[in-house]
C-alpha cells in the first residue's frame, strides 16, 4: 500500500444540473454546481476544501462519492478512473471512498439499532468478516470511542458527538483508503467538536487515512488540513498548503473569507463603537451588565456613515447564481479589489486599464476580470506569475486564480 | 476523553438488550385503550370463524309474517328482532360478519401493496415511471365507479364462481381493488420524494447499497407512516362499497350476507318504526372501524424506536 | 433618509421605578424556568439574572441545552405549554412582565422587545409578500393604512439596507437569499421601534461573508436607535466582535458574567476558560484541547457544581456544594469555588486527600 502517486485524483470534473421547463421538459440552462475542477489527495493526508453555500463543494463531495455521476472529467482512485469501470469494479472501488455526513440527527435512519446501522455496509456488500458481522461491529465502535454494549441502542438514544461517532463507524466499515468528511462537526455543540476533530486525526494516524474535509468553519480547516482549497462558483481560486492560504492569501476572496471569520478577540470590533471597549464605570453589581450610557457613549456616531471595522474586508451581497455566472473571473461582481485597481497598471499582456464597459453598471472593474477566466497558476508574492507549465496538479505548489494576485500582496502591505 | 461512558439521558441500563418487538408488545400493555380495540376485533374474528357460537337460528330461515319485529333481548327469540323479510337480525349480521371483514382485508391488502408498490417505484425513479403511474391514478380516478362496476359484471356473465368463501366476494373485491389503489400510490409516493433525500438515504447510496435494499430498508419504513393512518377508514369505506354493488349484482353473492346489505336495507326501515334493523349492524361497524384506529395509532408509536424509549 | 430614528433613549425608558437603577432596559432577576415531563419537573433554567441596557449588547453564549434560548422565550412569554416560569420577575422599563396575564405579557412585548430567530425561512410565511408581513403588525395594532404601511415597508427594507427596497418588499420570501431574509426578519423585528432586540443565533445558519455583514447590521442599528440588544449565540467568535457584555450559560445556569474584554482575557470560569482553549483557529496545530464529556441532561443534574463532571480544576467541595456567584472582580461574577483562582490563572489548591479520577 505504499505506491507512490496521489491516493484521489480528480481532473477537470465538471458537473452541471440541467434546469428544465416547459411542456416538452427541454433543458435550458444548467446550474454550474462544479465547473472544471481539478485535485489532488495524497495517502495519508487531508485536503481542506472551503467556500460558502453554493460553492459546489458539497455536490464534489457527492460525486467523490459516487452518489452523483459526473458531467465530464476523471475521478482517479489509486491512478484507476472510476468513470470507466464496469459496475462492479466500481462497487469494488467504491468501497474505498467513504463519506461522514454533516447532520447526525439526520443521516442515521431513525427506525434501525446502531448494530443494524454500522453492520449495513457489510450486508451491502455481502461480506462476512473473520469473527462475524457482530464482532466486526462491536470493533468499530470501539475503534470510534464508543460502547459496544450500546449497539442495541437507536439513534435517537445517543447524543450528537456520539452519532457523529456512529456515523463514522459506519465509514470505516469498508476500510476505506479516502474518507470525505462534509462538513462534518458544524452541526456539533463547540464543546463535542473538538472531541470528533480529534478522532478524525487519531484515526488519521492508525489507519493512513486521507481526507477530503469539505467545511464552512475555517478554523476547523486550518487545524485538520494540510493542503486547503477555496471554491467559489463551482471553481477553485486558491489552492495550496495551508500555512500559505491562511498567513498569504493572494486571492481576493480568501482575504475576504478569512477576514470575515469572526476572531475570539475582543480588540477586534466589528463596528467602531464611540465608547471604550471596557466602560466600567459601575459599581457592584454583579448581573453581567456594566457601564451606563454615559454622555461620551451617547454621543456615539448616529445617521454618519458606518465606521469602516478594524481590519475587516466585508463583501457586499451574496454569491452570484451557479445558474447564470458572471463572465470572466467568477469574482470579479463581488470583488472589493478591482474597483480599486482602475488606475493601477494592469498586466502587460491585458492591453491597459479599463473603467469597465458600459453594462456593468457602476462597478469600475479592469476589462480583464470581466472578460478572461484567470487560470490556476502559481504566483510568487511581488514576483512574476509561474511558469504556464505548472499545473495545478502539483499540489505542493500555492496556486491562485486571479489576474491581480502579484498586486494583492502589496495591497495588503500598504494598508 | 470520548463521551461514551456517560449513561444517555433516555437509555435503559447498559447491556440490556432492546428488542422492537419486545417493546412494541411492552407499550401496547400498557395502554388500556389497546386491549379493549384487541378483545373487540377478537369476538369479530371469533364471529367470522364460529358463527353458530354466537346464533342457533339460521340467517335463511325468514317468515315474513314476523316481519319487523322489535329487539325482544337476550333469550327471546330474536334478540335483536327481525328485519323487513322476517330474517333474525343477529343471526344475518352474525353470519354477516366472515364476508364483509374478509372483503376489507382482501381489498384493503392488495389495494395497499398495489399502491405502495407503484408510489414507491414512482417516487423514487421519477422520469417515465413517475409519468406512467400518475396518469394511470388520474384515469382511474375520473372513471365513475359504478360505471366500471358496470363493467365486471358484465365480463362475469354467465360464470359461475362458486359459493365457497373467498368466491362470494370475488367480484366486489375485484372491482374495489380496481379503484381502490390510488389513494395508498399517491400517498406513498409523496413521502417517498420526501424521504429519499434524507440524509441517510444518502448515506445508503454512499454504501453502494442497491436500489431495493434503499426503497425497502430506508424509503418505505419511513413512509409508510401516512399511509397506515387511513387503513382503519377504509376498511368502513369498502364494507359500506360492497352494499352499493350489491344492488347491482356484483356484491356478496346470495345467499351469503354482509353487513354492508344489512346496513343498506336497514337504513329505509330507520324512519319506518325499525331502526334495529340498521342499528346492530351499524354499531358493529363503527366498533371495528374504533378497534382499527386504536390498534393502528398504538401499533405505530409501538414500532418507532424515538417513542418507546 | 429613513423617518425611524428615535427620541433619546433615557426619555422613553427612564421611568423605572424602586429599587432597580433607572439605565436598565430590560431586568431579568432570578428567573426559573420548569418544563413538565413524564418524569417529573425539569429545570431548564435556573435563576439568570441578567440587564439589558439602552445601547449595548449583552450576548448569552452557551451550547445547545443550556437555557439560553428557552430564557427569551421566557422573557417574551412565548414559552411552549409544557413550561412555565416558577420563580424571578422580568421588568420591562419597570414593570415585571411576569405579573402580568399571557395577553397582557405579548402585548406589552410586541410593542417593545422583538425577537429576530435563527431560521428566517421558517419565521417568514411563504404565501405573503415580504411588505405585507412586514408591517401586519403596523396595519392590525396601529391601524395604519395600506399606502403608509407599504411606504413603513420600504422605509424599513432601506434601512436593513436590502438594495431596491421599492421593488422588493412585492417579492415572497423564497426570492430573498438566506442573508437577505435575516435581513428581511430583522426589519420586521425593528417595524414596532422595540427598545430592546432580542437576537438567537441569528447568523448561525449564514456563509462567514453574510454573517459579517448581518452582524454589522445588527451592531450599527442598534448603535444608531440606542437600543438594548441581546444576542444569543454559541460562537465565541462573533461575541467578541460585537458584545459589550457577556453571559456564559452552562446546564441552565449563568456561570460568568462579566464586561467582554476581560472574559477573553482572563476568564473567571473553568466552564469559559475551556471554551476559549477549545477553538480551533487560536489552539494552533497538535491536539485541540477538548472539554471531555458532555452536558449534562436537565433530567439528571450532578450534585454540587454542574459543570464539575467535565471541569479540569476540579476539587472535592465541586462534587458536593453548589457554588455561590462569587465576585471575583468588580463588575464580574463567576458561579465557581475557585473563582478568583482561576481568574487569576492559578490552579486552585489540590485538596488534602488524592483526588483521583472519580468522574460520574
Amino acid at each position: 500500500m505504499t505506491e507512490p502517486g496521489p491516493v484521489l485524483e480528480v481532473r477537470d470534473l465538471v458537473k452541471h444540473y440541467p434546469v428544465r421547463n416547459g411542456l416538452l421538459r427541454r433543458s435550458v440552462d444548467a446550474v454550474k454546481a462544479v465547473d472544471g475542477v481539478s485535485l489532488r489527495l495524497d495517502r495519508g493526508r487531508t485536503l481542506g476544501l472551503v467556500g460558502e453555500s453554493g460553492s459546489g463543494k458539497s455536490t464534489l463531495a457527492r460525486v467523490l462519492v459516487g452518489i452523483e455521476k459526473p458531467t465530464s472529467g476523471q475521478v482517479l482512485v489509486d491512478g484507476e478512473d472510476v468513470l470507466h469501470l464496469s459496475m462492479a469494479g466500481r462497487k469494488q472501488l467504491r468501497r474505498d471512498v467513504q463519506m461522514v455526513f454533516q447532520d447526525p440527527y439526520t443521516s442515521l435512519n431513525p427506525r434501525m439499532s446502531v448494530n443494524e446501522i454500522v453492520g449495513e455496509p457489510f450486508a451491502i456488500h455481502g461480506i462476512d468478516p473473520a469473527g462475524g458481522r457482530r464482532a466486526a461491529v462491536d470493533e468499530l465502535l470501539e475503534l470510534v470511542g464508543l460502547d459496544p454494549d450500546h449497539a442495541n441502542r437507536y439513534p435517537h438514544q445517543f447524543s450528537g458527538g456520539q452519532r457523529q461517532r456512529v456515523g463514522i463507524a459506519r465509514a470505516l466499515a469498508l476500510r476505506p483508503k479516502i474518507l470525505v468528511c462534509d462538513e462534518p462537526v458544524s452541526a456539533l455543540d463547540v464543546s463535542v467538536q473538538g472531541q470528533v476533530i480529534n478522532l478524525l486525526e487519531d484515526l488519521q494516524a492508525e489507519l493512513g487515512l486521507s481526507y477530503l474535509f469539505v467545511a464552512h468553519d475555517l478554523g476547523v480547516v486550518r487545524h485538520i488540513a494540510h493542503e486547503v482549497a477555496v471554491m467559489y462558483l463551482g471553481r477553485i481560486v486558491e489552492q495550496g498548503p495551508d500555512a500559505d492560504v491562511y498567513d498569504a492569501a493572494q486571492h481576493p476572496y480568501t482575504q475576504a473569507l478569512l477576514s470575515a471569520v469572526p476572531v475570539p478577540d475582543p480588540s477586534v470590533r466589528l463596528v467602531a463603537k464611540g465608547a471604550p471597549v471596557i466602560a466600567s464605570d459601575r459599581a457592584g453589581v454583579p448581573t453581567g451588565s456594566t457601564g451606563d450610557v454615559g454622555p461620551t457613549n451617547g454621543a456615539s456616531p448616529t445617521g454618519a456613515g458606518p465606521s469602516r471595522a478594524v481590519g475587516a474586508i466585508v463583501l457586499e451581497g451574496d454569491p452570484p447564481s451557479p445558474v447564470d455566472p458572471p463572465s470572466g473571473c467568477p469574482f470579479h461582481t463581488r470583488c472589493w479589489l478591482a474597483p480599486t485597481l482602475s488606475e493601477a497598471p494592469p498586466e502587460p499582456s491585458a492591453g491597459g486599464p479599463s473603467t469597465g464597459g458600459p453594462g456593468t453598471g457602476l462597478r469600475l472593474v479592469p476589462t480583464v476580470c470581466e472578460t478572461e477566466v484567470p487560470a490556476l497558476v502559481a504566483r510568487r508574492a511581488g514576483g512574476a506569475p509561474g511558469a504556464p507549465g505548472s499545473t495545478p496538479a502539483d499540489a505542493a505548489a500555492h496556486v491562485v486564480a486571479c489576474h491581480f494576485a502579484r498586486e494583492l500582496v502589496a495591497h495588503r502591505v500598504e494598508s | 476523553m470520548n463521551d461514551a461512558a456517560t449513561p444517555t439521558p433516555t437509555g435503559r441500563p447498559a447491556g440490556t438488550p432492546s428488542h422492537p418487538l419486545g417493546d412494541a408488545w411492552r407499550t401496547l400493555r400498557r395502554r388500556p385503550d389497546t386491549i379493549i380495540a384487541t378483545v373487540v376485533l377478537l369476538v369479530f374474528a371469533v364471529m367470522a370463524a364460529f358463527p353458530r357460537l354466537f346464533t342457533t337460528t339460521s340467517p335463511r330461515t325468514c317468515p315474513i309474517r314476523e316481519a319487523r319485529t322489535d329487539p325482544q333481548g337476550w333469550g327471546g327469540e330474536h334478540p335483536l328482532g327481525t328485519d323487513s323479510l322476517g330474517c333474525d337480525v343477529l343471526a344475518t349480521m352474525v353470519h354477516g360478519v366472515r364476508p364483509s371483514l374478509l372483503l376489507a382485508l382482501v381489498v384493503v391488502g392488495v389495494s395497499l401493496a398495489i399502491g405502495v408498490t407503484l408510489g414507491l417505484l414512482a417516487g423514487y425513479y421519477l422520469g417515465w415511471v413517475d409519468y406512467l403511474v400518475s396518469r394511470t391514478v388520474e384515469v382511474f380516478l375520473v372513471i365513475p365507479l359504478l360505471l366500471a362496476a358496470l363493467l365486471v359484471l358484465s365480463l362475469f356473465k354467465g360464470i359461475d364462481l362458486g359459493a365457497g368463501t373467498f368466491d362470494v366476494i370475488l367480484l366486489p373485491a375485484v372491482v374495489l381493488i380496481l379503484f381502490g389503489w390510488m389513494p395508498y400510490a399517491r400517498y406513498v409516493r409523496a413521502s417517498t420524494l420526501e424521504a429519499k433525500n434524507l440524509d441517510y438515504v444518502t448515506a445508503a447510496r454512499s454504501l453502494g447499497a442497491s436500489d431495493l435494499r434503499i426503497m425497502v430498508r430506508h424509503v418505505l419504513p419511513n413512509a409508510i407512516g401516512t399511509v397506515t393512518a387511513l387503513l382503519p377508514t377504509s376498511v368502513a369505506g369498502v364494507i359500506s362499497a360492497e352494499a352499493v354493488l350489491s344492488f347491482l349484482g356484483i356484491g356478496v353473492r346470495p345467499p351469503a350476507t354482509s353487513w354492508g346489505i344489512q346496513i343498506e336495507q336497514g337504513s329505509q326501515w330507520v324512519l319506518g318504526g325499525a331502526p334495529h334493523i340498521l342499528l346492530a349492524p351499524l354499531i358493529c361497524l363503527v366498533a371495528t372501524v374504533l378497534a382499527l384506529v386504536v390498534l393502528g395509532d398504538a401499533l405505530r408509536d409501538a414500532l418507532d424506536p424515538r417513542l418507546t424509549a | 433618509m429613513s423617518a425611524v430614528t428615535r427620541p433619546v433613549p433615557n426619555g422613553a425608558s427612564g421611568s423605572a421605578p424602586g429599587s432597580a437603577p433607572s439605565s436598565a432596559l430590560l431586568e431579568v432577576t432570578d428567573l426559573t424556568v420548569e418544563f413538565r415531563t413524564p418524569g417529573g419537573p425539569v429545570r431548564a433554567v435556573d435563576r439568570l439574572s441578567y440587564r439589558v441596557e439602552a445601547g449595548r449588547t449583552l450576548a448569552i453564549v452557551g451550547e445547545s441545552g443550556s437555557g439560553k434560548s428557552v430564557s427569551s422565550l421566557a422573557v417574551l412569554g412565548l414559552l411552549p405549554d409544557t413550561a412555565r416560569v416558577t420563580h424571578g420577575s422580568v421588568r420591562l422599563a419597570g414593570t415585571d412582565l411576569l405579573g402580568l396575564s399571557r395577553k397582557e405579557h405579548r402585548a406589552r412585548c410586541g410593542d417593545q422587545v422583538a425577537m429576530v430567530f435563527q431560521d428566517a425561512l421558517a419565521a417568514l410565511n411563504p404565501v405573503h409578500t415580504v411588505g405585507y408581513q412586514l408591517t401586519e403588525a403596523l396595519r392590525g395594532r396601529r391601524g395604519m393604512s395600506r399606502a403608509d404601511a407599504r411606504k413603513r415597508a420600504v422605509e424599513l427594507l432601506d434601512l436593513v439596507k436590502v438594495p431596491n427596497a421599492r421593488a422588493r418588499v412585492k417579492e415572497y420570501p423564497h426570492q430573498f437569499s438566506g442573508g437577505m431574509r435575516q435581513r428581511v426578519m430583522i426589519a420586521s423585528a425593528l417595524a414596532m421601534d422595540p427598545d430592546v432586540l432580542i437576537a438567537d443565533e441569528p447568523t448561525t445558519a449564514l456563509d462567514v461573508t453574510v454573517q459579517a455583514q448581518v452582524l454589522r447590521l445588527l451592531a450599527e442599528i442598534q448603535a444608531e436607535r440606542q437600543m438594548g440588544l441581546v444576542l444569543i449565540t454559541h460562537d465565541l467568535g462573533v461575541v467578541a466582535g460585537v458584545a459589550d457584555d457577556v453571559t456564559v450559560m452552562y446546564a441552565g445556569t449563568a456561570v460568568e458574567q462579566a464586561p467582554v474584554a476581560p472574559v477573553y482575557t482572563t476568564p473567571a470560569h473553568p466552564y469559559t476558560r475551556a471554551l476559549l482553549r477549545s477553538i480551533p483557529s487560536a489552539s494552533g496545530a497538535g491536539r485541540l484541547s477538548v472539554i471531555p464529556g458532555r452536558p449534562p441532561s436537565p433530567g439528571a443534574m450532578p450534585a454540587g457544581c454542574p459543570f464539575h463532571p467535565r471541569c479540569d480544576a476540579v476539587r472535592d467541595v465541586c462534587r458536593t456544594d453548589v457554588p455561590p456567584a462569587a465576585v471575583p472582580a468588580e463588575d464580574r461574577m463567576s458561579a465557581c469555588h475557585f473563582a478568583a483562582d482561576i481568574m487569576a490563572g492559578r490552579e486552585p489548591a489540590p485538596d488534602d486527600k488524592d483526588t483521583g479520577g472519580h468522574d460520574d
